[in-house]
């Protein structure tokens, strides 16, 4: 079935990216509420985000959206008004909405009904409404259509003659649309328009029912002549859905009425909201200085006759619940709050209209820009060169001294410019992490495990490319801890911990770098139990295991075809994955550390650079080619005489500081002819991955550099050991090394 | 031309009303707040505001007063959803002049604002 909607285009993507913010926010929010029950301001943002999105579904007439959010909304209204009470049963339900609204959003686009089943949702939170006591709220649920008016013809109160039968009075009379949806209201702009023109008598219904908000179908009001009729009928034509208004003299002819319509229902019974407690009031309960109970009391009393001419306050002192004196420092203490929370809200404002100052960019175009300041900097690089030699060469010429000046300067410029077009492109961690509360959530039930989930660091602020790339794995990790790290229950009491898991996302910057971690307080991995696995599953042979230390053994975990689960659950799948983690991550130039304690949990440390069209790197000559390696990776540098490599079951080694470190020399991973070994000095750069740290042994060290990455496309395809290339200042190009490649292919480990 | 002031969080909304009404030759200018506003009112006196109740920062019925208390001729239309009948007519009281229920058609807007800049 083909859905229609009344949505243009150029709406479209305002549509989407709204109802996608209030749902993320509904889905954060809720699973929020479940933790912090009573937080007031979490309760009116979920209200408010359900409540916009009704209206939203409302403009374009998707009107099973529209009932869907009407009974979340109603339901939030419950719980905001402490009609009900937040329990994990109608989060769930509430999130279920959520899900539902989902695929609701996606007919806009698609125009293909979902198999969102409307009708079983709104049902299921009409007995949930209803099972809570809250009649209010049932009532508002199940009506979205005014309720028919009781018709209760009044007793014969006709306006008698009390003594102006000289002056003629006229009788103003109106219906109100029944489907208005506050027909109390058109009543009251009814009233307010015929006061305007004289003294109201007999009016019907009384402004004190009319003022209780109850329905209104007839309005009827008497003035004495001498007014401006066409002016009143004028007046009154400008109210909206009112219908057959009538002006006409009393004692004329009867209008023709429907019998047992002149009287309005002014079943006030209901007790409606509108007459809440004043704000003095709540403040005197709050601050412990009367009882709610009191304050009802005093309201009661308001309404009656004596107390009606009573401010609050003199009514709460006559009934002795409060001093005179205790009243008044209240009132200035009451004061003095308002005061500071409209200086707040003045505050809030002048960063709202900071944000006005906003302007909105595409992405592409953030990319285009960036690649313009990557040629930028390539070329500022290889101005710098020319600098250099012509330095080197001609030192005191004049106009050379004047170009190395706006050399210098432009390079500056770049440097910023690169800075702030980066900070553009800055998006916060929160984007990725506010989808966690809900999964971990989800998952957690679907296990029966209770686990806690703690963000720090959403704040933290990394490119946008980098974002995109680092959901999927940690999507994974947290899967994976949630599946496999943290215990059952009953596993936890058992082994002497809390109950509840503990799942920690981190992070945070460091040395110009990203560092995010996902820890748990799980069972930990077990050394033993990967190593049988490795050696059954051939990764590695039974002497290899042997020789391997705990701390290795767990590394193989990144390894493919390993898995350590005993069964296959439908949450991380057969274990396997890490491996694939371990690749995405890599391919960002981050890298991945691992953590374990048996029985005391689990942590993995992503280690990402800043963005991935700009790397650091530490250029390094092999010969005649030049190799980049990512400054994350690098660990230090060592110049080394020969005297200093031996050979260890035939692997070149060297000690640093008394640990064996193993040397793997670049010419022989990429088959370059190189006079290395019979060099007198070498030149090691030391890198790490995972573990394990490795020399790299090169000719020449030389110096770090900013490239900019360009991948090499499909015209040399893939090459291993290597990860893309970057063109240098000096117009070569340098190819960037891919350390893990690198380890893999010289099979040392 | 007659200016026209609309206040709603949702930028849905408000780019919706927006269209409806610059193509019928008003001048239309948004706020996405109460706060907003009460501000923006005072910056540009437009002739009318429409004016969403729920909204974050300060809502549609405190904005409301404010405006009125700082222009007692100020002419504000409240957009409505069912369900806030005694809002409305707290507004109504505060000096709304009108409400408009949403979901609503153009016509019903136009009437509204017609009715009230002559
Ligand atoms: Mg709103």
């Amino acid at each position: 079935m083909e859905l229609v909607f009344d949505i243009s285009q150029d709406e479209m993507p305002i549509f989407m990216a709204e109802t996608e913010d209030h749902l993320q926010a509904l889905d954060e929010i809720l699973v929020r509420l479940e933790q912090e029950k009573n937080d007031q301001d979490l309760l009116q943002t979920v209200f408010r985000a359900a409540h916009t999105l009704k209206g939203m579904a409302g403009m374009i007439g998707h009107k099973r959206m529209v009932s869907v959010t009407h009974a979340l909304e109603t339901a939030l209204d419950g719980l905001r008004k402490n009609k009900l009470e937040v329990d994990s049963a109608l989060i769930d339900l509430c999130l279920e909405a959520v899900d539902g609204l989902r695929l609701l959003r996606e007919e806009v686009i698609n125009n293909e009904l979902s198999d969102v089943e409307v009708d079983s949702l709104t049902e299921r939170f009409m007995i949930f409404i209803q099972s809570s006591q809250a009649d209010t709220l049932s009532l508002n649920l199940a009506q979205s259509k005014q309720p028919l008016p009781t018709l209760k013809t009044q007793p014969e109160n006709q306006p008698t003659q009390t003594g102006n039968d000289d002056s003629e009075s006229y009788v103003i009379r109106a219906e109100i649309e029944n489907n208005s949806v506050a027909s109390a209201a058109r009543a009251f702009q009814l009233m307010m328009a015929v006061q305007m023109f004289g003294e109201v008598k007999n009016m019907k219904p009384s402004q004190e029912a009319i003022e209780s908000a109850a329905p209104v179908s007839h309005f009827e009001a008497e003035l004495d002549s001498g007014f401006d009729v066409a002016a009143l009928e004028k007046e009154l034509s400008f109210i909206s859905e009112v219908k057959n208004i009538t002006i006409s003299p009393k004692n004329g002819k009867p209008q023709i009425q429907e019998p047992g319509s002149t009287a309005s229902s002014t079943n006030a019974g209901s007790d409606s909201e509108y007459k809440e407690p004043t704000q003095l009031g709540d403040h005197l309960v709050n601050m412990g200085i009367i009882s709610r109970q009191q304050l009802s009391q005093a309201l009661q009393l308001q309404k009656t006759e004596e107390g009606k001419n009573l401010l609050l306050g003199q009514l709460l002192v006559q009934m002795g619940f409060v001093s005179q004196n205790k009243l008044d420092s209240a009132v200035v203490d009451l004061i003095k709050k308002q005061r500071e929370s409209v200086s707040q809200a003045a505050r809030k404002q002048r960063l709202e209209q900071r944000s006005d100052m906003m302007v909105r960019t595409s992405v592409e175009r953030l990319d285009r820009l960036m690649n313009l300041v990557g040629e930028l900097i390539t070329d500022r690089n290889h101005l710098y060169q020319v600098r250099n030699r012509l330095d080197t060469n001609g030192h005191g010429n004049e106009y050379i001294n004047q170009l190395s000046e706006t050399v210098a300067h432009i390079g500056r410029i770049t440097d910023q410019l690169q800075e702030e077009v980066m900070r553009i492109r800055m998006l916060p961690i929160g984007n990725v992490f506010h989808k966690f509360p809900r999964l971990v959530r989800d998952l957690s039930q679907n296990l029966n495990k209770k686990i806690d989930l703690v963000i720090e660091g959403e704040d933290t602020e990394l490119d946008r490319s980098v974002i995109d790339e680092i959901n999927d794995p940690l999507i994974h990790l947290i899967r994976n801890s949630v599946d496999h790290g943290i215990e059952t229950p009953q596993e936890r009491l058992a082994a002497g911990k809390p109950e509840k898991g503990t799942l920690r996302l981190t992070a945070r910057h460091e040395q110009g770098r990203i560092i995010i971690t996902v820890e748990d307080d799980g069972n930990g991995i077990d050394a033993k139990k990967i190593r049988d696995s490795a050696v059954a599953k051939g990764l590695i042979t039974e002497a290899e295991a042997l020789s391997l230390s705990d701390e290795k053994t767990i590394d193989l975990i990144f390894l493919s075809g390993l898995s350590t689960s005993k069964k296959a659950t439908d949450i991380s799948g057969r274990g396997v994955g890490m491996d694939i983690v371990r690749a995405n991550i890599q391919r960002i130039n981050g890298t991945i550390l691992v953590d374990t304690k048996l029985g005391q949990g689990t942590q993995f440390q992503i280690v990402l650079p800043l963005t991935l069209a700009i790397v650091p790197t530490l250029l390094v000559k092999v010969k005649n080619t030049s190799f980049a390696i990512p400054l994350v990776m690098v660990a230090e540098t060592l110049r080394l005489e020969p005297k200093d490599i031996q050979t260890i079951r035939q692997q070149p080694v060297t000690r640093l500081r008394n640990q064996v470190l193993p040397l793997m020399y670049l010419s022989d991973v990429f088959k370059i002819e190189a006079d290395q070994r019979t060099k007198n000095h070498h030149y090691v750069v030391v890198v790490h991955s995972g573990k394990s740290r490795i020399g790299v042994v090169v000719d020449a060290l030389l110096g770090e550099e900013e490239v900019v990455v360009k991948s090499f496309g499909s015209l040399i395809g893939d090459i291993p050991g290597i990860s893309s290339a970057a063109i240098l200042g000096d117009g070569h190009v340098a190819l960037i090394v891919d350390i893990v490649g690198l380890l893999k292919l010289s099979g040392i480990h | 031309m007659t200016k026209i002031l609309i206040v709603d969080d949702a930028e849905f909304l408000r780019v919706r009303i927006s269209k409806m009404l610059s193509g019928d030759g008003f001048d239309v200018i948004q706020a996405e707040n109460g706060a907003r506003a009460v501000e923006m009112y005072k910056e540009n006196s437009p002739d009318l505001v429409l004016m969403d109740i729920t909204m974050p920062e300060m809502d549609g019925l405190t904005a409301l007063k404010h405006i009125r208390g700082y222009d007692a001729s100020a002419k504000v239309i409240m957009l409505t959803a069912l369900g806030q009948e005694s809002v409305v007519l707290e507004a109504i009281k505060s000096g709304a002049r009108d409400f408009i229920v949403k979901p609503f058609e153009h016509e019903r807007v136009i009437n509204a604002i017609r009715k009230l800049v002559a």
